[in-house]
């Protein structure tokens, strides 16, 4: 299927039908991705949806009034927290300038706990795109309510949710866009060996499935080796280890099941690929620059040590996957959200210096995804499921600095609230990716491919994300 | 044209009974009844009434054939026919009759959508009134209803439907009759068939005695010819075994132990009929047919020549008069017939008669079995099954009692201390889990806890421990109970009001605009109970008209069902906001309490109900969860995870569908013929004998199958292991691989402790890129399962495989070591415990060169041993 439609796209390009895409000059690779240097793009998922309201915090005077208003006690109750958390006062945000006051006239900050990401914004590494979210076509209050638009299936749905937005399907999808760029770079030959095209440290992940790649699961602690393997034998047998290793690769093992050639293959390709990866971590070549010790932190570093590597593993283009959850704050957001936002900010700024350190800063561009947004109304001590959200970019190629995208003023009824402040997405992931996906050196048509949704969107909406 | 109920069907004619109406049929102006009376009789007067007795339409007269046309117009529903004044001419004696009177009944309910005239056909023999008659026993004193006809109907009917013979044309003849061994089949067959339809008849309480009950004639008129002998000289045939499973060729014996005490007459006493066999035996290759064959041997007969009929279905097939059956059965189950026998002196005897079939019980079979009804097999654990066969373990099961958790915690309820704690519910959990006898129980709460998914990992709550522990009981304690209950305990249990938030979850507040927390309404729906798209019976998606799935509600549902979920919070304790405990004993194992100001007041609507304004708050709880029971959706959506869980990933539709009627009607028959649960809809132990007893999941050609089957679990893995190596010693707290896993030696999983409501893995999932993928299966433990944890789970079980009998979570091997000095009988042992007899060869030759490499028989079974525990054949189950 999607070969088929690869093919048709590339025959309607040669026949000039669809317009706007490259010129036909008679060879494939012409339309293939651009993979002449490294590259790399790492996907930071939050799990359970970051409270985007309360990261990308109204700033100017009358917002942030009417942000308090709605918000109470979760603004309040970090007036004097216990956690040591800073507070939520105007006076205590980190504001955002250079927007020009183009949304609205308004202005927006950060909380505290990410002001080593503020930094980066200041910098111009680090930009933010207002209001993403999974969306068919674009779509308003109006059309959301009296039906004529499409939506997604299963809104505000987690598992659901997180699957539509790493690829475009509920649960029980079976390729996502970081996956299909994988496939696209690895077909235009970009890396002598694929076991390290699509990497992920959270375990398997739609994102990173491909129609051809097979992402690999590294451990945050590193490559991983078999215990015994490597002795010369096993209480006094010497053939135990070799007779191991065969096993764990079920040579001329006959499963007749699938389940069973499926658990036989996971073995193999863990195996080689720890090999692999052991013999490259045993040279030196790791970045010096001190990762946070937190799982997002421990994740981010391993991706770092293998980009360090990434001449050796015969790597041009690669896609990771790191997250880290507790964000489905319903209960307790301000005791708990600062402290995850801090982990986030932490974790990407380390991951950033270290590729600064390593030269490739530029090289290497990291995003967030989360499943939805939240809701702006409080309930209890926390906030409820939404839809879209906002969402951050992050490297030296960024054109940071910016807001770019719209934020919604903190009020309900407006053109984008679907309710209680569960905003619509003005911006689709289609197109939050394609910006992504042109930077990682992908054309137009191999875009369309890789995003089949893409059509219905402008797909120049962030074109001034990356110079 | 309208379809039959219960009328007899002989030679051609529809076979239908009791279809369905059609829902938008239009009631036709005009409906006859096309009736005939059977042979041997002419006219009759014919007239219908419903079931008050109230006349409808005007009474017929029969012609000399007995065909009649009676016109009911608009009525529907049960008519009762009566054919009475008749002319009889008794087919054996030639004698006329007059005033005979029968009956019959139809249903003019069952219309097409076209319509508007109908006719219903009906026969009226001396079989439908033997089945009214019946209806009439079942209803006492009662008027006739419904159910007592559809009762009838239930056991009348399949036999109806399986006469080989047209009875209409036939004239019976008296087994007794010296000419009988010499007369037409058909003849000889209808009066048999007479006779065990009498039979039928006694089951329910005609014994002996069918008086007719203020009809003209007189018993013996009527059916003089076959009661005679059922009332003087017929002994009653006990089944003095008939328990076939667990074998590979076994006897149905049917021995005639006990006259009724009178054995006058001219009949001998049929008890010199003392081998009435039924042998059921079973060829292994190809299709494993089980071949009946019966033997019907007369000790005082020289020749033994017997004549007898079955009457009934056997494993889906018709079953007629014969004088040697043989047919193919790979269905277990239990099957209802009936025998009617004649011997050589003319002795008949009618017997009801039930035969339980199961594929026999061989020990990989057993092995099989186990693997999934339990936490893995052992030698002891297969003996006994292959002992009790299916329905007496699933029996015992269900009989033992429930081993609490938290009545093994031996702590004080109010300790606060350390962090450890946590790990202490774990550790009993273990125990019971690998070393209790309550296997199923085990395996079934197990299985639950991952529908109703609780974790204590991301919250730091003190007094942890035994709020776990309590939960824990929770799913022990409704295994086998029923779902609502389960729903409702879950509801107040307050670490399930910690986990999804809603303990102190207030009503909407108008000042400062907080709402109801809807973390609760969303996922007791989503994941507890009805899913997110509208299901058929058999768990596949609806489509609506444009193909899409239909979903089953929107935000708005869920914010209206948060409203339900609010003023809820800790026992004996002043409602509080947050999420912290309050320092007051015992109230981790008490449920939460409602307090009615911070319920809020407003109606709630939710999934096209109501829970009206005002009701207290627990009585809106209790309204909405029944609610969310009574959904169409519960039982697929809950019995597809629950098959998953123990059998198969993939389910065929129909296997979903036939665990949903166990669930919906709340009875399952096991394979003895005896019924499992309440027969309340919700009821979870047929549930799980409806799983587990499934043809799908116990057929073994099954393993030919490359799409059936499963990962299994790494907790079900590991037990496994440590059930098979005899592990004793199981603590948690201090042994870190099993306690939480560490990073270079861990399962992936720990028991009630997954990091998201969303389980450890999703029912949904699919491994992308693999074999299972490409062919459209969900493999969800796939999802815990990749390059990440093969390693660690590799030396996860390296860790616990190679310790020694003296150390914790060590074991002793005992099985294996009591045939340590033949390879051979240890390498089968291990395929047989391990591996249900899946082991392949190159596996095998590994296993048995490690075995052999070492001096120390100790040292050979522990390295045979984690060769194995990795292999695909144990690590998968199919």
């Amino acid at each position: 299927m999607m070969f088929n439609r690869r093919k048709f796209l590339r025959n309607a390009s040669a026949l000039g039908v669809a317009s706007g895409f490259a010129a036909n000059i008679g060879s494939f690779n012409a339309f293939a991705a651009d993979t002449s240097d490294y590259k790399a793009l790492v996907c930071v998922f939050l799990f359970g949806a970051m409270d985007g309201h309360d990261t990308v915090i109204p700033y100017d005077v009358q917002s942030h009034s009417q942000y308090e208003g709605i918000r109470g006690r979760l603004i309040s109750d970090l007036d004097n927290s216990s956690e040591g958390f800073a507070p939520r006062r105007r006076d205590n945000l980190l504001e955002l300038a250079g927007n020009g006051g183009n949304i609205g006239g308004r202005n927006f900050a950060f909380p505290e706990e990410f002001r080593p990401l503020h930094e980066l914004y200041t910098q111009g590494n680090l930009a933010v795109i207002g209001n993403v979210g999974p969306i068919v076509e674009p779509i308003t209050r109006t059309t959301f309510e009296n039906g004529s638009a499409r939506r997604p299936p299963r809104l505000f749905s987690h598992n659901d949710q997180q699957s539509i937005w790493q690829a475009s399907q509920p649960e029980g999808a079976r390729a996502g866009w970081g996956g299909r760029f994988a496939d696209i770079v690895e077909a235009a030959g970009a890396n002598s060996n694929s076991t390290f095209t699509s990497v992920s440290a959270v375990g398997p992940r739609i994102f990173l499935q491909g129609e051809n790649v097979q992402p690999f699961q590294i451990s945050a602690s590193g490559a991983q080796s078999v215990d015994i393997l490597d002795a010369s034998d096993h209480l006094g047998s010497s053939i135990f280890p070799s007779h191991y290793r065969d096993a764990l690769r079920n040579v001329n093992g006959d499963t007749s099941n699938l389940f069973g050639d499926d658990f036989a293959s996971v073995n193999r390709a863990a195996l080689d690929a720890n090999e692999l990866l052991t013999a490259q971590f045993a040279l030196p070549g790791d970045p010096t620059t001190v990762m946070p010790t937190s799982s997002l932190g421990s994740q981010l570093g391993v991706i770092a040590r293998v980009i360090a590597r990434n001449a050796n593993l015969g790597v041009k283009r690669q896609v990771f996957f790191v997250g880290t959850g507790g964000f489905d704050t319903h209960a307790g957001q301000p005791t708990t959200l600062p402290g995850l936002q801090a982990d986030v900010a932490n974790s990407m700024r380390a991951f950033h210096d270290s590729m600064v350190e390593l030269g490739l800063s530029d090289k290497v561009t990291s995003f967030t995804g989360s499943d939805f947004g939240r809701t702006l109304t409080r309930s209890g001590t926390g906030t409820d499921h939404g839809w879209g959200n906002h969402h951050f970019v992050m490297g030296g190629a960024v054109n940071g600095g910016q807001i770019l995208g719209n934020i919604p003023p903190p009020e309900f009824n407006h053109d984008y609230d679907a309710g209680q402040g569960r905003l619509i997405p003005q911006l689709a992931v289609d197109q939050y990716a394609a910006s992504l996906g042109q930077w990682f050196g992908l054309s137009n048509s191999e875009l369309l491919d890789a995003l089949p949704g893409l059509g219905n969107f402008d797909q120049t909406a962030l074109s001034s994300l990356f110079s | 044209m309208s379809s039959l109920y219960l009328t007899a069907c002989g030679g051609s004619g529809a076979k239908t009974i009791l279809s369905s109406p059609l829902p938008d049929a239009p009631i036709p102006t005009s409906t006859n009844i096309v009736g005939k009376v059977t042979a041997g009789y002419a006219q009759c007067n014919i007239n219908a009434a419903d079931l008050s007795g109230a006349p409808i339409g005007a009474e017929v007269r029969s012609n000399q054939q007995g065909d009649f046309n009676l016109d009911v117009g608009t009525h529907t529903g049960a008519l009762l026919i009566t054919a009475s004044s008749c002319t009889y001419v008794d087919p054996v004696t030639n004698v006329t009759f007059v005033d005979a009177m029968f009956r019959s009944f139809v249903m003019a309910e069952d219309y097409s959508s076209t319509e508007t005239t109908s006719d219903i056909a009906v026969q009226i023999t001396p079989f439908t009134e033997l089945a009214v008659r019946h209806a009439e026993l079942v209803a006492g004193s009662e008027a006739l209803t419904n159910t007592s006809l559809t009762q009838a109907n239930t056991v009348f009917a399949p036999v109806f439907n399986r006469m080989g013979f047209d009875y209409r044309g036939t004239t019976p003849i008296l087994p007794t009759d010296t000419d009988a061994l010499t007369a037409a089949q058909d003849a000889r067959d209808y009066g048999l068939a007479l006779a065990a339809l009498s039979g039928a008849g006694g089951v329910e309480g005609l014994t002996q005695d069918i008086s007719l009950q203020g009809a003209t004639l007189t018993e013996d008129e009527l059916f003089g010819f076959v009661f005679n002998d059922l009332k003087d000289g017929a002994a009653i045939f006990e089944i003095t075994e008939q328990n076939i499973s667990g074998e590979s060729s076994v006897e149905l014996v049917l021995s005639s132990l006990s006259g009724n005490g009178e054995t006058a007459n001219t009949l001998a006493p049929i008890a010199s009929v003392d081998n009435f066999v039924i042998n059921v035996e079973t060829a292994l290759a190809p299709n494993r047919p089980i071949v009946w064959e019966t033997l019907f041997s007369d000790s005082d007969s020289p020749d033994g020549a017997l004549e007898y009929v079955i009457l009934g279905e056997i494993c889906g097939q018709s079953v007629g008069a014969m004088s040697e059956l043989v047919l193919t059965c790979d269905v277990p189950g239990s099957y209802s017939f009936f025998v009617a026998a004649v011997d050589p002196d003319g002795n008949v005897t009618v017997i009801p008669a039930t035969a339980n079939i199961n594929l026999p019980l061989t020990d990989t079979k057993a092995s099989a079995f186990l693997m999934s009804s339990t936490f893995g097999p052992t030698l002891e654990t297969i003996e006994n099954l292959e002992g009790q066969g299916y329905s007496e373990w699933f029996k015992t099961q269900y009989n033992l009692p429930v081993n609490s958790i938290l009545d093994g915690m031996g702590l004080p309820f109010a300790d606060t201390s350390t962090s450890k704690w946590e790990t202490v519910p774990r550790e009993r959990w273990y125990e019971r889990a690998l070393l209790g006898d309550d296997q199923l129980r085990q395996r079934a709460a197990f299985a639950l806890s991952q529908i109703f998914v609780i974790s204590t990992s991301p919250r730091d709550l003190t007094f942890k421990s035994h709020l776990q522990a309590k939960y824990m009981d929770t799913m022990q304690n409704h295994a086998f109970g029923n779902y609502r209950d389960l729903m409702q305990d879950v509801t107040y249990s307050p670490l399930m009001g910690v986990w999804l938030t809603y303990i102190g979850n207030q009503k909407a507040d108008a000042t400062t605009g907080g709402v109801p927390d809807e973390n609760y309404a969303r996922e007791i729906m989503q994941l507890f109970t009805i899913g997110l798209v509208e299901l058929n019976p058999d768990g596949t998606p609806k489509l609506d008209a444009n193909g899409q799935e239909i979903e089953v509600y929107t935000n708005n549902d869920i914010t209206e069902l948060a409203k339900v979920f609010t003023g809820l919070w800790w026992a004996n304790t002043p409602f509080g906001v947050g999420l912290g405990r309050p320092a007051v004993p015992d109230i981790d194992v008490l449920p939460m309490e409602m307090t009615e100001s911070e319920h809020s007041p407003f109606s709630k609507s939710f999934l096209g109900q109501t829970v009206p304004a005002g009701l207290p708050g627990d009585q809106s709880i209790s309204m909405a969860l029944d609610i969310l029971f009574e959904h169409p959706n519960l039982a697929p959506f809950v019995c597809k995870q629950l098959i998953q869980r123990m059998t198969t990933s993939n389910p065929s539709p129909a296997y979903v569908k036939r665990v949903v009627e166990a669930f919906e009607t709340g009875a399952y028959t096991l394979p003895d013929g005896e019924i499992s649960g309440t027969g309340t809809r919700g009821d979870l132990a047929p549930v799980w004998a409806a799983i587990l007893l499934d043809n799908e999941a116990l057929d073994l050609d099954r393993r030919e199958d490359e799409t059936f089957g499963k990962v299994r679990e790494p907790i079900v893995r590991f037990l496994h292991w440590a059930r098979y190596a005899n592990v004793s010693s199981v603590e948690v707290t201090n042994d870190a691989p099993v306690r939480n896993g560490a990073t270079t030696a861990s399962l992936g999983q720990t028991p009630y402790r997954s990091s998201s409501v969303f389980n450890f893995f999703r029912p949904g999932f699919v491994a992308g890129g693999t074999k299972t993928a490409s062919a459209g299966l969900v493999a969800p433990e796939m999802q815990i399962t990749h390059t990440a944890t093969a390693i660690t789970h590799a030396n996860f079980m390296a860790t616990y495989v190679f310790r020694s009998s003296n150390q914790n979570w060590g074991g002793n091997y005992a099985d294996a070591l009591a045939v340590s000095g033949d390879t051979e009988a240890v390498i089968d042992q291990l395929d047989l415990v391990l591996t249900a007899g899946r082991m392949s060869d190159a596996t095998r030759q590994r296993v048995s060169e490690v075995y052999e490499s070492v001096t120390a028989p100790s040292d050979g079974i522990r390295l045979a041993t984690q060769l194995i525990v990795m292999s695909p054949e144990y690590t998968t189950q199919h």
